[in-house]
């Protein structure tokens, strides 16, 4: 993360109005109250996605807890050119989640199929319009997926399963399983905007 | 197949997380070798994976989160309160804050942050990397103190992990052999409880690593919408470790690591809760031992 002078309109913004783009400038100056609000900001979801996938509150506090403090010590890269800092934050959060479900025995029980059905957003006043909205196309295409390629796409995910151990858990061919996932992704492509909300190609 | 082609059909899983870190390694560096069309499906895929996070139902963090965090982060404000009461420090502070004018911390201070910092995650509790936490916290401080250093920190920091890795897949096994074989691990038997009378259960305890392992024998599966779920309870606060369910045959193993405060009196408890766990203990409880 760069470290520049802070901009005027970045000085003249503060507290919940602020934009990403401004709270993150004033993080790389320092201010404590810049991590604050984007704590305020995105915290449960960090925490939603890191207990969905560890099942364990512990752990997933901790989640969120490294997660912020790597942020506060500039130890994370985002590179705005990719897409949004919340989508890339989230990304973050998950994939510390899935090296702790590596590090854990592989052998252990594993979570059912059902845990993973989407449960309903909280009434939460504060949370961003954008995500909400997204959360709500999200959900819907997710829900429209054929079963068997939802469950593929979610082990995958949710789970850091391979095509191997995919395979052993739904007791499908690799090849079916391979082929689920291409379509499901696919599906997903043709049915989701783009996360950055650019074109490929422009940068 | 070609290498190319081979990589090219695992760009999907990569976007999903679902290789392991050797696939991974050699993914990333096939792309950063400048393969476009690997690339090309990974951002396509990137974009939607990333989107799939949107899905998941938030959920407040504990307040105890926000105060760990921000202990730290305002910790430096302390170290530096502390050594303005130093005057060779202070001098020091000075001249140095003229080179490094982002930076403007002293060696002394920055010794005083270090303690500070390890004083205050003792104090409270926090232990970002439970591993090695003298060394993750003398190596922050370095970090804050020296921007030259941080390059060098965060060299460390991936090899650390990259070695992490590593040892993660040679230990396999081996791993609950050496923790049941460590000195400071701790046995812990769980009797039945009510209608599960036949079931017990066996707790391996390393307070050390935070590590936990039960072992559970003569459990009845889980009806349909249930879930077993483990507790560990200090202090009358009961702390969920994570669920599972038995096998066909009534046996069930879980392994938990990084878990707190194991070093006092624990009691281990399996309660029988709603798929996907609860936040606190409601149903039967099935097994317990202190």
């Amino acid at each position: 993360m760069r470290r520049g002078p802070p901009t005027p309109d970045a000085m003249a913004s503060s507290g919940a109005m602020a934009t990403d783009g401004d709270l993150l400038r004033r993080l790389s100056e320092r201010e404590a109250h810049a991590l604050e609000v984007l704590y305020a900001r995105y915290s449960s979801y960090v925490m939603g996605i890191s207990l969905r996938m560890l099942a364990s509150r512990e752990e997933a506090e901790e989640v969120v807890q490294d997660v912020f403090w790597q942020l506060w010590k500039a130890e994370l890269h985002y590179d705005p050119a990719r897409g949004r800092f919340s989508t890339w934050l989230f990304s973050v959060a998950r994939f510390r989640c899935l090296d702790r479900l590596r590090s854990r025995e592989r052998t252990l029980p594993r979570a059912s199929l059902r845990e993973l059905e989407l449960t309903e957003a909280p009434d939460d006043q504060e949370a961003e319009v954008f995500l909400i909205e997204q959360q709500k196309q999200v959900r819907a295409v997710l829900a429209s997926l054929p079963e068997e390629q939802r469950t593929a796409i979610e082990l995958a995910f949710f789970r850091g399963l391979t095509h191997d151990e995919i395979a052993e858990f739904t007791g499908e061919a690799l090849g079916t399983v391979k082929s689920r996932i291409r379509r499901g992704l696919a599906r997903l492509r043709g049915a989701l905007p783009n996360a950055s909300g650019r074109r490929e190609g422009e940068s | 197949m070609n290498e190319h082609a081979e990589l090219l059909e695992r760009a999907e899983l990569y976007a999903l997380g679902g290789l392991d870190a050797d696939e991974r390694a050699r993914f990333e560096q096939h792309v950063a070798d400048g393969c476009a069309e690997c690339e090309a499906v990974l951002r396509a895929n990137l974009d939607v994976t990333a989107q799939l996070l949107l899905a998941v139902a938030p959920v407040r963090p504990s307040d105890a989160v926000h105060e760990r965090l921000f202990a730290r982060v305002r910790a430096p404000e302390l170290a530096r309160a502390a050594s303005s009461a130093a005057p060779v420090a202070r001098e020091r502070s000075a001249r140095r804050g003229a080179r490094l004018s982002r930076f403007p911390l002293s060696a002394a201070a920055g010794v005083l942050l270090v303690l500070g910092l390890a004083g205050l995650s003792t104090l409270l509790g926090v232990r970002l990397m439970r591993e090695r936490a003298v060394g993750a916290d003398l190596e922050e401080g370095l970090a804050y103190e020296e921007s030259i250093s941080w390059a060098l920190v965060r060299e460390m920091e991936s090899e650390r992990s990259r070695r992490i890795a590593s040892e993660r897949r040679m230990a396999g096994l081996d791993r609950i052999v050496s923790a049941l074989e460590a000195p400071l691990a701790r046995s812990l038997a769980l009797a039945g409880q009510g209608e599960f009378h036949r079931a017990t259960a066996k707790a391996y305890i390393e307070p050390e690593s935070g590590r936990l392992i039960l072992y559970a024998s003569n459990l009845p599966p889980v009806p349909d919408g249930r879930t077993y779920q483990i507790w560990v309870i200090v202090a009358d606060e009961p702390r969920s470790v994570g669920v599972f369910r038995s096998d066909s045959s009534g046996e069930a193993k879980y392994d938990a690591g990084r878990l707190q405060d194991l070093h006092g009196p624990v009691t281990v408890a399996v309660t029988l809760e709603s798929e996907g766990g609860a936040l606190r203990p409601t149903g039967p409880t099935v097994l317990a031992g202190s």
